[in-house]
C-alpha cells in the first residue's frame, strides 16, 4: 500500500516537472492560434514566487543590451589614462557588487581622440537610473539633526536642501562593507509592512565613533539617520532596528528610497562600497544587442536538441530493442527533472549550460546503461531481489541531505568566482548532479522495480 | 601485466603521444597561448550604418574587407568588429572601403577594447582549479569506496589519474591553441566546449574505476576491454554528438575534428595507457621505503 502511494506521488512529481519543463509551443488549428505553456508558479498558486518557471535569456544565444557610459576626462589632461583606470577600478568594483550573474563590461577608449568610455552589457534591460546612480559620483553622506536648530523656529536654515539637518563626518573611507539583507525590522513606520530587502551598513573599526557619534546626535528626537549619495537621499535608518547609541555600535539597518528590490538595494550598496568617483560620466541610450553567437544560432539548437533526441531514442531501440525501456525513461525522466529544476531556479539557458547537460545526460545514460547490463546478466531477477544482484544500495535520508549539503554549497561558490561561462558550466555540473542524486535517492529502484522485467 | 604486454601498449602510445607532444610544445614555445580578444586586448573598429541591412551581409562584406576575430550587432545598425594584432592606424584606414562595400556610415570610431570582467576574477583562476581538483580527488575517493582496494593503491591511482587529466588538459590546450593557425582563438565559447569534452573524455576513467577490485591492473584491462565491447556504442554515440554540438556552435570544422580527435585520444588514454602508467605508478611506491613499511597504507580504504 504505501509503495503504491508513493509510486503515485513521484508519479505526480514526475508529471510536474514534465509540465514545468516542457517549452512554450505556438500552433494553428484551423485558423484559430493556440499557445501552449508550461507551468508557472501562478498556476500553482505560489504566488510568493514572483519570477516565472522559465529559462533567463543568456547573452550568448539571445542576446541583451548594452549601454556605455562616456567619460569627460577634460579636466584630467595629464592623468587621462591613468585617472580612466580608476574610475574602470570603480566602477568594477561597483559591478563586482552588484552580484550581476550574467553580464560583460568592457572598456573601449581612444586616447589620441580623447575618447573613453565603458560599456555595460547585460541580458536584461538595466533600469536607466539605475545605471545613473551606479555610474555616479557617489559621494556617501549622513543627515543628522542640527543641535543648533529649534523646531518651528527661524533659525532653522529654510534654505538648506534639508532643513533642520546638517551632514555628519561621514564619507565612504569610514564604510567597510554595505550588504543586501532581508530582516523584519526593515520598515518605515508600520512593523507590519517590512520592507522586502534593505541594506546592512558596517562601518570600519577606527571610524566607529563617527557613527556613534551620530546616533547621540539624533538621540533627544529618537529621528532615524539619513544616507545621502550625491546630496539625495537613498537610504534611511530602518524603524524597527532600535540601538542603544551609547554602546559601541559598528552597523546599522537601512530601507532605501528606490523600488524595494534586490537590484536596486544590490546597486545602491555597491556605490555606497566604492571609492567617489570625480570625473563626469554620461550614460547613453541602452541598445538592444543581438545574439553574441549568431541570431540564427537558438534556433539551429532547437532543431539539434530534436535530431539529438530522436536519434538517441531510434538508435538506442534499434540496439537494444525491448531492454532500451529501462534505459530511455531513465534518461528522459532525468532530462526532465534537469530542466525542470533549471528554470525553477531560473538558470541562464547558455551555452556553458547545454554543454554541461549534454555532458552529464551522457554520463547518466552511461551508468544507467551499465545497471541494465548487470540486469542482463544477473540470474535472478525475481521483483525482491533484483536490486541486491545488482548492487543498488538504499541510500538513507541521512546520506541525501548530507550528500546535497556537500554539493548545493559549491553552486553558489560558483555564483561569481571565474568568467560566466565557466561559472555556469560548473553550476550546471553541479546541479545536474544534484538531480542525479535526487534521482537515485527517488526514482532509481522505482523504476528498476517497474521495468526490469522487459530487460 | 606482462612486460610484452607493456611493450605492445607502450609503442603505439609512444608513437602517438611523441609527434603530439612535439608539435604542441613547439607551437606553445613559439606563439604561447592565444587567449583570443575576449581574455586579451583587441582593437576594434565600431559603424553605424545609415540604412539596415542583414546582420550576416554586413558581416560577410566586413569579413572579406579585412577578416576579423569577433563581432558584435546591434538593432540600431551599430556594429562592433574586433581585431587582434592590427594597429588603430590600419583600421582608420577601413573606413573608405566600408563605406563604399557596405553602406553608408553615420559614425566611424576605432578603439582599443580592453576585457575587464577577467581582471576582476584573475585572482581566483588558481582557486577555481584548486577548487576542481578537491572536488575530482573527492569524486575519485568516493568512487573508489566500495573497491576494497588498499590506501595505497588508491593513492596510486589519484596520482596516476591526476597525471592522466594533467597530460589531457595539456593536449586539449595545446590543440586548441595550435587551431589558432585557422583563426579559432580562446574565448568563451572554446573554453566551454574544452571544459565540456575534458569531462566527456573522463567518462572511460570512471565507468572503468568503479568496477575495480584489489587486483587492479587486471580488473582495469578487464573492464576496459568490456566497455570498448560491450557499452562503446553508446559511448561513441555521445562523443559524436558531442561533438557534432562542438561543431553547431563554433561552426567550425577544425574545432570538430579536434573534439572528435581529442575524445578519441582520452579513450585510448583510460582504456590502454593507463594500466601502464598505474603499474609504473605501482612499482614507484611499493619501492619507497616510507610507503613500504606504512602500515596505514596498507589498509582497506
Amino acid at each position: 500500500m504505501l509503495e503504491k502511494l508513493q509510486t503515485v506521488i513521484l508519479a505526480l512529481l514526475a508529471v510536474v516537472a514534465f509540465m514545468v519543463a516542457m517549452p512554450r509551443w505556438n500552433f494553428e488549428y484551423k485558423g484559430k492560434k493556440y499557445e501552449i505553456n508550461n507551468i508557472n508558479p501562478s498556476d500553482l498558486n505560489l504566488d510568493l514566487i514572483e519570477d516565472e518557471f522559465a529559462y533567463k535569456p543568456a547573452l550568448d544565444l539571445q542576446g541583451g543590451y548594452s549601454v556605455t557610459f562616456d567619460l569627460d576626462m577634460q579636466g584630467y589632461p595629464a592623468e587621462g589614462l591613468e585617472k580612466y583606470e580608476q574610475v574602470k577600478s570603480t566602477i568594477s568594483q561597483r559591478m563586482a557588487l552588484i552580484g550581476f550573474k550574467d553580464f560583460e563590461f568592457t572598456s573601449l577608449l581612444n586616447p589620441e581622440k580623447d575618447l573613453y568610455s565603458f560599456r555595460l552589457t547585460t541580458p536584461d534591460r538595466v533600469d536607466e537610473n539605475l545605471l545613473v546612480i551606479l555610474s555616479s559620483p557617489g559621494k556617501l553622506q549622513a543627515l543628522i539633526d542640527d543641535p543648533d536648530a529649534i523646531e518651528g523656529e527661524e533659525s532653522i536654515d529654510s534654505t538648506s536642501l534639508y532643513p533642520g539637518k546638517i551632514t555628519a563626518d561621514i564619507s565612504n573611507a569610514d564604510i567597510a562593507n554595505v550588504r543586501v539583507v532581508s530582516d523584519s525590522r526593515i520598515y518605515s513606520t508600520d512593523p507590519e509592512t517590512p520592507y522586502n530587502y534593505g541594506l546592512e551598513i558596517e562601518f570600519r573599526n577606527e571610524s566607529k565613533q563617527k557613527l556613534n557619534s551620530a546616533l547621540i546626535s539624533n538621540y533627544s528626537k529618537s529621528s532615524p539617520l539619513f544616507f545621502l549619495l550625491d546630496d539625495s537621499i537613498v537610504a534611511v535608518q530602518a524603524s524597527g532596528f532600535q540601538i542603544d547609541p551609547f554602546s559601541d555600535n559598528d552597523s546599522l539597518l537601512l530601507y532605501t528610497t528606490l523600488d524595494d528590490t534586490k537590484l536596486s538595494n544590490s546597486v545602491i550598496a555597491s556605490v555606497m562600497n566604492s571609492p567617489e568617483i570625480d570625473v563626469p560620466i554620461s550614460v547613453g541610450d541602452t541598445v538592444e544587442i543581438n545574439p553574441l553567437l549568431g541570431n540564427s544560432l537558438l534556433g539551429k539548437l532547437r532543431q539539434g536538441t530534436i535530431i539529438s533526441v530522436v536519434l538517441v531514442h531510434i538508435v538506442l531501440i534499434l540496439l537494444m530493442k525491448k531492454s532500451s525501456i529501462l534505459l530511455l525513461v531513465s534518461i528522459d525522466l532525468y532530462s526532465v527533472l534537469l530542466i525542470a529544476l533549471h528554470k525553477i531556479l531560473g538558470f541562464n539557458l547558455s551555452l556553458s549550460l547545454i554543454a554541461a547537460s549534454i555532458v552529464m545526460v551522457a554520463f547518466f545514460a552511461l551508468r544507467m546503461n551499465d545497471i541494465v547490463n548487470r540486469l542482463k546478466v544477473s540470474e535472478n531477477l525475481k521483483k525482491k531481489s533484483v536490486l541486491k544482484t545488482i548492487k543498488i544500495d538504499d541510500i538513507s535520508a541521512k546520506s541525501l541531505i548530507l550528500r546535497l549539503l556537500i554539493f548545493v554549497p559549491i553552486i553558489l561558490f560558483f555564483e561569481n568566482l571565474l568568467t560566466v561561462s565557466v561559472n555556469q558550466f560548473v553550476q550546471g555540473i553541479i546541479l545536474a548532479v544534484i538531480v542525479w542524486i535526487l534521482f537515485d535517492y527517488f526514482y532509481l529502484k522505482l523504476l528498476v522495480k517497474r521495468f526490469h522485467s522487459y530487460v | 601485466m606482462s612486460k610484452e604486454m607493456i611493450k605492445k601498449i607502450i609503442k603505439p602510445n609512444i608513437l602517438l603521444l611523441c609527434p603530439i607532444i612535439l608539435i604542441i610544445s613547439i607551437n606553445l614555445f613559439l606563439n604561447k597561448i592565444n587567449l583570443g580578444v575576449e581574455y586579451t586586448s583587441a582593437n576594434v573598429v565600431e559603424f553605424t550604418l545609415l540604412d539596415s541591412l542583414a546582420v550576416e551581409e554586413v558581416e560577410k562584406k566586413v569579413y572579406e574587407i579585412k577578416p576579423y576575430s569577433k563581432v558584435e550587432s546591434y538593432e540600431n545598425n551599430q556594429y562592433t568588429f574586433y581585431y587582434q594584432e592590427v594597429s588603430l592606424e590600419e583600421l582608420e584606414s577601413l573606413q573608405d572601403d566600408i563605406q563604399s562595400n557596405v553602406g553608408v556610415m553615420s559614425s566611424f570610431q576605432v578603439l582599443i577594447y580592453k576585457p575587464t570582467t577577467l581582471v576582476l576574477i584573475v585572482n581566483r583562476i588558481y582557486y577555481g582549479v584548486y577548487v576542481a581538483t578537491v572536488i575530482y580527488i573527492g569524486l575519485l575517493m568516493y568512487i573508489f569506496k566500495n573497491t576494497q582496494l588498499t590506501r595505497e593503491k588508491v593513492l596510486s591511482l589519484i596520482m596516476t589519474d591526476l597525471l592522466l587529466i594533467f597530460i589531457q588538459g595539456g593536449v586539449l590546450i595545446g590543440g586548441l591553441n595550435l587551431l589558432g593557425f585557422w583563426n579559432l582563438k580562446l574565448s568563451s565559447t572554446v573554453i566551454t566546449v574544452g571544459a565540456g569534452a575534458l569531462l566527456i573524455g573522463m567518462l572511460p576513467n570512471i565507468l572503468i574505476s568503479r568496477k575495480l577490485q584489489p587486483d587492479i591492473i587486471e580488473t582495469w584491462q578487464y573492464e576496459a576491454s568490456r566497455l570498448m565491447h560491450d557499452r562503446s556504442r553508446l559511448l561513441w554515440l555521445f562523443i559524436v554528438i558531442y561533438a557534432a554540438f562542438a561543431w553547431v556552435y563554433t561552426m567550425n570544422a577544425a574545432l570538430f575534428l579536434l573534439i572528435s580527435a581529442f575524445l578519441a585520444y582520452s579513450v585510448y588514454l583510460y582504456t590502454y595507457a593507463k594500466p601502464v602508467l598505474l603499474q609504473w605508478n605501482l612499482r614507484g611506491l611499493a619501492a619507497n621505503r616510507l610507503i613500504k613499511k606504512n602500515k596505514f597504507l596498507k589498509k582497506e580504504w
